[in-house]
């Protein structure tokens, strides 16, 4: 049957039926979800759902009309077991196959379990239903003790801040957002953190946890009521176990979105795509680059027209009341020029005589012209001569 | 012909100052300091580049006819 199958009905999978429509593709849609629910944006599941008078139900991507008019056939509750080409098609619940002439897979993350970090009172955070069960142990304040200092982790820390906690949050690295941001540059985000009182504690490995609360690699024990895991996500890819689609840290994708199959395709968090922009060949687990990934493919879908992807990967985390914002990729050597200017704050990034990356803290004018300077490869002088002069 | 026929409308309550208009569309958005809001600053422009804007805002806060 000729048609698009998108398994995976997060912004990812939703953003393909969307634009391959605005495209002018007319052919049959197809769009699959594991949840039930009717597909929701993730962002806030961190940030406004967990507090005390967030609503029950989170916004939909779209509402379930949209849907009917765009002719877009929705399946809900449908998990993808299986993926088989030629033609190619995704197996439902290891009984029903759905064919098209197209397939992407947009099966998106889980969080990342830990060995021995288990129990009624440790949660993990990815979907709705995570959310609502954490907004609800939040009700009553007590020691919340928080694993990971990435940016999950310090949004779940602050909400419950908010909400009375005393909060602990244990990382294993030495600083905080050091995958994203590197060694340096962490401590700009943190500083909201440290003015509300948050324990932050870096080089913390922790080893289990118990009934007094987490127990860490040294046999000292934080105590906890409630323990939130903010430890990364791992791709939905194992369902596509002996497809033929190659799979290494999320389904291997050029800067197109085309897997190692001819017609199937690939966008999001579950996608490893390489970037044009950055060089980098690695997953981004941000909610502009599933739109930027979920575009490109569409568009090459609908028109022929396939375009590698060359926009900075960009995101924002929403800690207390401030703003961060990140664009770009930085590495672990990138050279790092900071600026701090009451709660406002900047730092570049970049190598090799070229600007990398532009982090803000309230001060979201920068980050759009920053990232104007990335996406048109500015220099690292010029770069630095703007910033000095934007934070004078 | 460059956005004649464009009304372009920033919706303040919705805008969450994530400044994608502005890379989008640096001559037409801008973001006010103080309210850490979008505000537009004209309405004539490069009409792809100010319907990029309006397609990447994440809370759709950027609306365009014409």
């Amino acid at each position: 049957m000729p048609g698009v199958i998108i398994v995976g009905a997060s912004v990812a999978g939703v953003s393909v039926a969307e634009s391959l429509r605005e495209h002018g593709y007319s052919g049959p849609i197809r769009l699959f979800g594991a949840e039930s629910r009717l597909p929701y944006d993730r962002p806030p599941l961190s940030k406004a759902l967990l507090r005390a008078d967030a609503p029950d139900d989170p916004p939909p991507l779209r509402p379930r009309s949209w849907y009917d008019e765009a002719g877009v056939e929705l399946s809900l509750g449908r998990r993808a077991t299986g993926l088989v080409t030629g033609p190619h098609g995704v197996v439902l619940d290891e009984d029903d196959l759905a064919t098209g002439d197209h397939l992407v897979i947009a099966t998106g993350a889980r969080a990342r379990r830990l060995p021995g970090v288990d129990g009624p009172r440790v949660h993990y955070l990815r979907d709705h239903d995570d959310a609502g069960r954490l907004r609800t142990a939040l009700a009553d304040p007590g020691r919340l003790v928080v694993l990971g200092a990435g940016f999950i982790g310090l949004e779940v820390a602050a909400a419950a801040v908010d909400r009375g906690w005393n909060v602990t949050v244990l990382e294993r690295e030495p600083g905080p957002l050091t995958r994203v941001l590197g060694p340096r540059a962490g401590a700009l985000c943190v500083r909201p953190h440290l003015a509300r009182g948050t324990d932050l504690r870096f080089g913390a490995a922790v080893a289990e946890t118990c009934p007094e609360g987490v127990r860490l690699e040294d046999g000292s024990v934080v105590p906890a009521d409630l323990v939130v895991v903010g430890a990364g996500a791992v791709p939905n890819a194992g369902w596509l176990s002996g497809s033929g689609v190659e799979v290494s840290d999320g389904v291997v994708c050029d800067a197109h979105g085309r897997t190692s199959v001819p017609g199937v395709w690939a966008v999001g968090d579950v996608a490893r795509w390489r970037n044009e922009l950055t060089g980098r060949h690695q997953r981004v687990e941000q909610w502009t680059s599933a739109r930027d990934q979920a575009a490109l493919v569409a568009r090459a879908i609908a028109t022929g027209d396939s375009r590698g992807w060359a926009t900075p990967p960009y995101f924002w985390s929403d800690l207390f009341e401030h703003k961060v914002q990140f664009c770009g990729h930085a590495a672990p050597d990138s050279t790092v020029w900071t600026a701090q200017n009451g709660n406002r704050a900047l730092a570049l990034f970049g190598r090799a005589e070229r600007l990398e990356a532009v982090l803000t803290v309230d001060a979201p004018r920068l980050l759009g012209l920053g990232r104007r300077r990335l996406a048109e490869r500015g220099g690292w002088d010029e770069a630095v001569a703007w910033a000095k002069e934007a934070m004078a | 012909m460059k956005g004649t026929t464009m009304k372009i409308t920033v919706d303040p309550a919705r805008c969450q100052g994530y400044a994608n208009c502005v890379a989008a569309a640096p001559d037409a958005f801008d973001i006010d300091d103080v309210t850490g809001k979008a505000v537009l600053l004209r309405t004539e422009g490069d009409p792809g580049e100010i319907r990029e804007a309006a397609r990447s805002c994440p809370v759709a806060a950027i609306s365009v006819e014409g």
